[in-house]
């Protein structure tokens, strides 16, 4: 390889000297004083609140910070042996990759295989090597069958294998990665992060950002190196993962995985400056810390009688970060908790039952009549003729590698008022395409579309928006009023609500804390901020549904926190509220009933936890269970019982500080 | 029923680009559709002749080939977004051809509102045909190694930015949808133009600023590729083999056929 021999361990790979950067001299730091060392494949997990300056740091390891914006920087950075800020990007490339946030916006070749070669023609390599190299990575990464396809229309998953194919053909010694696996579905993420154990166990440095911690966990250890890779070696027992928080843009936490969010995990809260810990640790204080003292001392868990059975040996009384730690501590504690069972049992019937089963606010929510309801439905990809004629198929787009035409197949289902509905599957499974049913941006060829008791038909989509409210993947894309106010009044104000609507904008501005911002630029806002007046405005013409989106894609834990009450606001007054979604957590928190799709059918309609019992049907629909599911289904075997009643920490609502949970009765209200 | 338009997302309908096996020289490919485009406003002058009814057939036979083909999908797309323009080259076509004096004149006004749709179509198809069997960066080389007599030293990244930036029409084309679709669900109308002219601010805005934000974005994820690397390695294009020699035969072949017939 031009870029050098197989790395080995102890080579240098980003050396950082008090380094910072801001974009302006006149701003505050961006980042700032970052001391960094990391060597040839290692791991390095980057978390922090939005706005924490991460972005910023993964783009100034290849330069990108501050090449193409100026700014300042101060200290020292050095990454593969090159000063990032004097060494042009045409040569930092052949060393270090940066993989941005959301690969559709980074894919712009002709093919699949024109799109990895690119990186290949720019260090100059014959078309014969080139060829070889790009067969090779395809290989390796399991998309081979994909090289003659148009990379803008793969789905999100394997446009980000491509891009990965694309860096690792070019065999980096540092390889960064901003939320590698946001909006991807299991199967994808799996075959990302085998991916990424492939580059590492290269020799390949990787420095990720993530917010979801659950998924890096196991990223301890190296990986034997794959065949076929000429830049290989045998992963050294030396490699190091490091994690670091990041909070307004210097380092305030390092360690390993274990002890930096072992350290978050281990606080009374469910997020600690703005970084949420694994779900099993949310659990787990939950379940047992929660009910008491958090050090349990002579090792006996406090709670009641039940969960009290449990016994930690002393000295663990730090919340467990993995299912593994989780699944062993617990069959620890089994023997003990075996002999008290029936003691429990009966406490816990005296006590109105406790355990695992629906949330506060989820399963137990009442809901009224049906106000949505899909008959039969039948919708095609693309628009025009093309759908016209998907009757006859004459005209309809060719499917390539087997891929549906149809897009949904014959879909049937209802939701009610005040009922939240999530609806999950695989990318491609037809999910977003349902939605848009609702308010008319997609139009089935067949069957019927109807909300609260009226046939959508051909009625548009502006009309459709008084009763539908649809808040698209990115809703904050929308905004272009100079004020905030001014934005959530557009739509009633074309829909000539804006009297009608005064009271729930108020309202909703309340729910979604934007009070404060009202007569600010809408693009003068952080990320999360234009996020909530994006739904804020999505949502001004009180409808009686609302539709979203993928809502948790790109948010922190602060704003899955919001995001969770405002769907609580909504549901309390008999609003129903249907959600697409990859994020299995945050349905089976929030939603009351799952649809489950794939290939454009429902496989099952069901509760979140009826569904998260069928490991099948998981497994068909490309579903990672809620963690909080299976440990609860685990102390339930513990324990030889199914456990019964409301679970405390599985609900999002009383995350960061939020309000606390309401009751069924204002759930009714 | 029918729905407005392709869902947006990036895992939409699946495409293949053009496999190494299928692929053709963009510079036969360039040639042929020029020449087809000259046969085509060289045949026929809407005046109800033989040559303008062989044109209209012509015309939407190769619009039938093209759509059962690879780029039918792109060309139906076409077709609908073009209705506007469609119903104009009629109203042309008929208003064009005199007063109506008698029945025989309103056939010929027909048939003078047909051939101008036919030929709008025609040229519509060539078009589809031509990005789909050969990909713009491909057009760009071609056309950069032809201008390389003329033009030597043309940089690759100039040739490349206008393939991009063609490949990259249709993106726009699909995050204006997208922004229509996110306004008009949230209530704003913006037909009749007249009367909603206002709402189309809130089109305008954030489609240029999402415009700006993705161009930064490529550029930034192009040089982390290594965009402005000298030397590179320069796209290969298939060369002329048979395949290339036919395509361009056939189309001189309709070339003298239009010229031919235009005359008779």
């Amino acid at each position: 390889m031009d870029n050098g021999p197989p790395l080995e361990s102890g080579v240098s790979i980003i050396s950082a000297r008090h380094f910072g950067y801001r974009y302006r001299r006149q701003d505050p730091w961006v980042v700032q004083a970052i001391d960094l060392e990391m060597r040839a494949g290692d791991w390095l997990l980057i978390v922090g609140a939005s706005g924490s300056g991460k972005t910023t740091l993964l783009r100034s390891f290849n330069g990108t910070v501050p090449q193409f914006y100026g700014g300042q920087v101060m200290g020292e950075l050095w990454v593969a042996g090159h000063d990032p800020v004097t060494t042009p990007m045409r040569d930092l490339f052949q060393h270090v990759g940066v993989v941005f946030q959301d690969p559709a916006q980074q894919v712009f070749g002709a093919t699949v295989a024109r799109e990895l070669a690119f990186g290949l023609e720019s260090r100059n390599w014959s078309r014969a090597r080139i060829d070889d190299q790009v067969e090779k990575v395809a290989n390796i990464m399991g998309i081979a069958h994909l090289r003659d396809r148009v990379p803008q229309t793969l789905s999100g998953g394997e446009q980000q294998l491509v891009l990965l194919a694309a860096f690792l053909a070019l065999e980096p010694k540092l390889l960064a990665l901003d939320e590698p696996l946001a909006m991807l579905d299991v199967q994808s993420r799996q075959r990302v992060m085998l991916a990424l154990r492939t580059l590492r166990a290269s020799g390949t440095a990787l420095a990720i950002i993530d917010h979801q911690l659950d998924a890096w966990a196991d990223e301890d250890g190296g990986w034997s190196a794959p065949t076929g890779m000429s830049g290989a070696s045998p992963a050294p027992a030396n490699r190091t993962s490091q994690v670091v928080q990041l909070a307004s843009g210097a380092i305030v936490r390092r360690g390993s995985y274990a002890e930096v969010v072992g350290a978050l995990a281990g606080g009374d809260q469910d997020i600690v400056a703005g970084v949420r810990p694994p779900a099993v640790a949310r659990w787990w204080r939950a379940r047992f810390a929660d009910q008491g003292s958090a050090s349990p001392g002579d090792g006996a868990l406090p709670g009641p009688d039940w969960q009290r059975s449990f016994q930690y040996p002393v000295g663990e009384n730090q919340p467990p970060l993995t299912m593994f730690d989780a699944e062993a501590r617990l069959r620890r504690g089994a023997p003990h908790s075996t002999r008290a069972n029936s003691a429990a049992a009966q406490s816990q019937a005296e006590a109105g039952g406790s355990g695992a089963g629906p949330l506060p606010g989820a399963g137990q929510r009442h809901v009224g009549a049906v106000v949505v309801e899909w008959r039969a439905v039948v919708c095609t990809y693309a628009g025009g003729l093309v759908r016209s004629s998907a009757r006859t198929g004459w005209f309809a787009p060719r499917p390539v590698d087997g891929a549906p035409a149809l897009v949904v197949r014959g879909v049937t289902g209802a939701v009610r008022a005040g009922e939240v509905v999530a609806i999950l599957g695989p990318n491609g499974a037809g999910k977003t395409t349902l939605l848009r049913t609702l308010n008319g941006l997609v139009r089935p060829i067949a069957g019927e579309v109807r909300i609260l008791d009226q046939p959508v038909g051909n009625r548009p989509v502006a009309e459709l928006a008084r009763y539908v409210g649809y808040a698209a993947q990115r809703p904050e894309q929308m905004l272009f009023n100079p004020s905030v106010a001014r934005e959530i009044a557009a739509g009633p104000r074309a829909l000539g609500l804006l009297h009608a609507t005064t009271e729930w904008r108020a309202e909703l501005t309340t729910a979604l804390g934007l009070d404060d911002l009202l007569e600010a630029a809408p693009f003068t806002l952080s990320f999360g901020q234009q996020r909530r007046v994006g739904i804020a405005a999505a949502l001004a013409a009180h409808p009686r549904i609302v539709a979203l989106d993928e809502p948790t894609a790109g948010l922190d834990a602060v704003g899955r926190a919001g995001l969770a009450r405002i769907m609580q606001h909504l549901t309390a007054r008999g609003i129903a509220v249907i959600l697409v979604t990859h994020d299995a957590e945050f349905a089976a928190q929030t939603a009351s009933r799952w649809l489950v799709m794939r290939a454009g059918e429902i496989l099952a309609d069901d509760t979140p936890d009826t569904i998260m019992a069928r490991p099948d049907l998981l497994a068909a629909a490309a579903i990672e269970p809620d963690p909080a599911f299976l440990l609860d289904a685990q102390l339930a075997r513990l324990l030889g019982r199914r456990p019964e009643g409301p679970v405390p920490d599985r609900s999002p609502w009383s995350a960061g500080g939020g309000s606390a949970p309401a009751s069924n009765a204002e759930v009714n209200g | 029923m029918k729905s407005r338009r392709p869902p947006s997302q990036a895992h939409g309908a699946p495409q293949a680009g053009p496999s190494a096996g299928a692929r053709l020289d963009p510079r036969a490919v360039l040639l042929a559709a020029l020449l087809s485009i000259a046969a085509l406003l060289t045949s026929g002058n809407g005046g109800s002749g033989p040559s303008d009814w062989w044109t209209i057939g012509l015309c939407f036979i190769a619009c039938g080939v093209v759509l059962v083909a690879r780029a039918g999908a792109s060309l139906a797309h076409t077709l609908r977004a073009l209705w506007f323009v469609f119903i104009l080259a009629a109203a042309a076509g008929w208003f064009d051809s005199g007063p109506i004096t008698d029945s025989r004149s309103v056939a010929h006004h027909v048939t003078a509102a047909l051939f101008q749709v036919a030929r709008l179509a025609g040229l519509t198809a060539i078009g589809a045909w031509l990005f789909a069997l050969a990909p713009p960066e491909d057009l760009a080389e071609g056309l950069r190694r032809w201008a390389g007599g003329l033009l030597p030293g043309v940089p690759l990244r100039y040739t490349f930015v206008v393939g991009a930036g063609i490949r990259f029409v249709p993106r726009m084309g699909t995050l204006f949808a997208d922004l229509r679709a996110a306004q008009e669900a949230r209530g704003l109308r913006f037909t009749p133009f007249w009367r909603h002219a206002g709402a189309y601010l809130g089109l305008m805005v954030p489609l240029l600023r999402e415009i700006l934000r993705l161009s930064d974005q490529l550029a930034q994820a192009l040089e982390a590729r290594g965009f402005s690397a000298t030397p590179r390695t320069l796209p290969d294009l298939p060369g002329w083999r048979w395949r290339e020699w036919l395509i361009v035969l056939a189309a001189v072949a309709m070339l003298i056929l239009a010229l031919t017939l235009g005359r008779s």
